[in-house]
């Protein structure tokens, strides 16, 4: 794995995008401003939500604020990689980088870092803004929450290379992206926590990596709890990065080779 | 074979040998149905054989659709072979690509291929980290690539910013970055004015074959490239390698029998009761006040023409000037399909 090239990529989107500053300055004003009626309603909402969070932490701004951060990232793990080959092949930078000796994998971190990174930040002022307006991190479990979130990266970056290959080779990512956000947000704990799901529906949730994720990070962050204590979840979340991660790269490659095959790589 | 081997040892750097390659054609829905499992493939290279070596230019023609472009970007690992074996620099296309890649660089034709955002000066910085270039030489390489182009005094304006001719040498800039073994150009000049592109095609012959001893392969429509620039043209038709020779070569064989004779006497019956005559186009605004331009038949080379001038000077023409007719591009492609049985290749 080729560190300069991602690092060299990643610069690159972090200069295009700063070119674009008054755009650059008003998205990160909007997480600010974001913040605040999402305070409001967690406020209005704190009496109906406080029993049902119990266990992941008390109060509902803090629990939702957290959501809001772990589905921003998902979203960028997810979309980030299919959405620059998308716009990338057509511009033909996908095959001006693939014409380079850097590795498959380099370019695909590459490609994506910038947004990745980027949605990471801005997750994190929000949750910064929300311990402005009353939320109590346990700032000693702050590495564990980083890995927490890494991982979280991870399994749906896995997920980011498969509907990547799809593009690279149909031109499509068949709204995987989508399909898993949408059932992030709705199964994934995002605004309630799994418990309150129906039993019909649970079995769904079981297979949703951000359920584990954010119950892990929740306890971690806003309970205190250690590493030990969300071993349960920690593991499952680990099984999926390394299984969705094995099968993305697979799928990644297979469909550079295809586009070889076809032709197709450096069809704009 | 390692890069030094081959090198050393006069080896081509680029080697194809029966390259052959078809791409599945896209059919209608209602073929789809009637015949769900059929495989319909149109070949777009067929069994092209031909080798470039260092410091050579190797011009590639043919009209559109003949298979250059798929040539080219089979070269450049971005279409994998469905026959044949092509080496660069010893290296495998199919089975050492990434090596492949480290020696040989496309120049993709798309301006858009670039960051707009970003400065020239940070896209070849951005570049020369995507090609493995030692991090104390970047700046260097990237300043000195810049000055060999032309624009080394573009500053802090945005690529996004340049006309199509500074894109144009931006791309070209790209690929020399690396310092390819082998570089290839589809239409390297197609966006330039005739003194940028003359400057280039210089550049070209200078830096490229000369000074680092490159194996440049051109796809072209322009004649000045192809005749004046490459050391060999190879003519590809419908896929098929129809003929390879010096520019010269070919051109002789599309025009070997057409000479031009300037004379004060068109109307001359030596001239005008001879086989093959004709006046030349536009002959009137030939460079050559009171003389004009005739062409005239002699098959059979020297001996043939020198047989013919001597029987018009004999018969009291006067003969201002008599020389080889010139050979368009277009003239010397068609004459070479058309004197290609069946299109058959070498």
């Amino acid at each position: 794995m080729r560190l300069r090239a991602i690092a060299a990529l990643v610069r690159a989107g972090w200069r295009t995008a700063t070119s674009y500053r008054v755009r650059f300055t008003f998205s990160l004003l909007s997480i600010v401003v974001t913040i605040v009626p999402l305070y409001f309603v967690s406020r209005a909402l704190q009496p109906v939500m406080a029993p049902v969070i119990a266990t992941e932490g008390v109060h509902y701004f803090a629990f939702v604020t957290l959501g809001m951060f772990a589905v921003g990232v998902v979203g960028s793990a997810l979309s980030a990689l299919p959405d620059a080959i998308s716009r990338d092949l057509n511009s033909g930078f996908f095959e001006a980088v693939v014409s380079t000796p850097t590795g498959p994998g380099a370019v695909a971190l590459g490609l994506s870092g910038y947004s990745i990174m980027r949605n990471t930040l801005r997750g994190a002022i929000l949750v910064m803004a929300g311990t402005v307006l009353g939320i109590n991190l346990a700032w000693e479990r702050l590495p564990y929450a980083l890995v927490i979130v890494l991982l979280i990266v991870l399994a749906h970056f896995g997920i980011g290379l498969i509907a990547g290959a799809l593009v690279i080779a149909f031109r499509t990512n068949v709204g995987i992206p989508q399909m898993v956000l949408l059932a992030s947000g709705l199964l994934g704990g995002v605004y309630y926590p799994t418990t309150v799901i129906p039993s019909w529906i649970e079995r769904v949730a079981d297979v949703v990596p951000l359920a584990y994720g954010l119950r892990a990070l929740r306890h971690t962050l806003l309970d205190g709890r250690g590493f030990h204590l969300v071993l349960n979840d920690l593991g499952v979340l680990f099984a999926f990065a390394i299984v969705l991660l094995a099968t993305g790269s697979m799928a990644y490659r297979a469909s550079l080779r295809y586009a070889r095959q076809a032709g197709s790589l450096s069809q704009y | 074979m390692s890069s030094s081997t081959a090198a050393s040892s006069g080896s081509p750097l680029v080697s194809v040998h029966a390259l052959t390659k078809r791409f599945r054609v896209r059919r209608s829905w209602s073929d789809v149905r009637r015949h769900p499992f059929a495989r319909v493939q149109q070949t777009s290279v067929d069994r092209v054989t031909f080798d470039v070596r260092g410091g050579e230019f190797f011009g590639l023609l043919g009209p559109n659709g003949a298979g250059k472009t798929t040539l080219l970007k089979v070269l450049a690992t971005f279409i994998l072979p469905d026959e044949g074996e092509v080496r660069i620099d010893g290296y495998d296309v199919v089975r050492e690509p990434e090596l492949v890649r480290a020696r040989v660089a496309p120049v993709i034709a798309n301006e858009r291929s670039l960051y707009w955002r970003l400065t020239a000066k940070e896209n070849l910085e951005l570049f020369a980290q995507l090609w493995n270039v030692p991090a104390r030489e970047i700046p260097k390489r990237v300043r000195d690539t810049l000055e060999v182009v032309g624009l080394s005094d573009t500053g802090r304006k945005m690529v996004g910013q340049f006309s199509s001719g500074m894109l144009q040498r931006l791309l070209i800039a790209r690929a020399l970055l690396p310092e390819p073994r082998v570089l290839l150009l589809d239409e390297p000049t197609r966006s330039l004015d005739p003194v940028s592109a003359r400057e280039f095609r210089r550049f070209l012959r200078e830096e490229l074959a000369t000074r680092r001893n490159c194996a440049v392969v051109i796809a072209t429509h322009n004649a000045d490239e192809a005749l004046g620039l490459c050391t060999r043209v190879g003519v590809l038709n419908a896929g098929r390698l129809l003929a390879v020779g010096t520019a010269r070569e070919l051109a002789q064989r599309a025009g070997d029998d057409r000479y031009v004779v300037w004379t004060d006497a068109p109307d001359h019956p030596a001239l005008r009761n001879r086989e093959g005559t004709s006046m030349l186009p536009h002959s009137g605004d030939l460079p050559m006040n009171g003389w004009t331009a005739v062409t005239v038949r002699a098959a059979g080379g020297e001996h043939a023409s020198a047989t013919v001038l001597a029987e018009l000077i004999r018969a009291g023409v006067t003969v201002a000037r008599f020389e080889r007719a010139s050979v368009t591009l277009a003239e010397l492609i068609e004459a070479v399909i058309r004197t290609s049985p069946n299109g058959e290749g070498q």
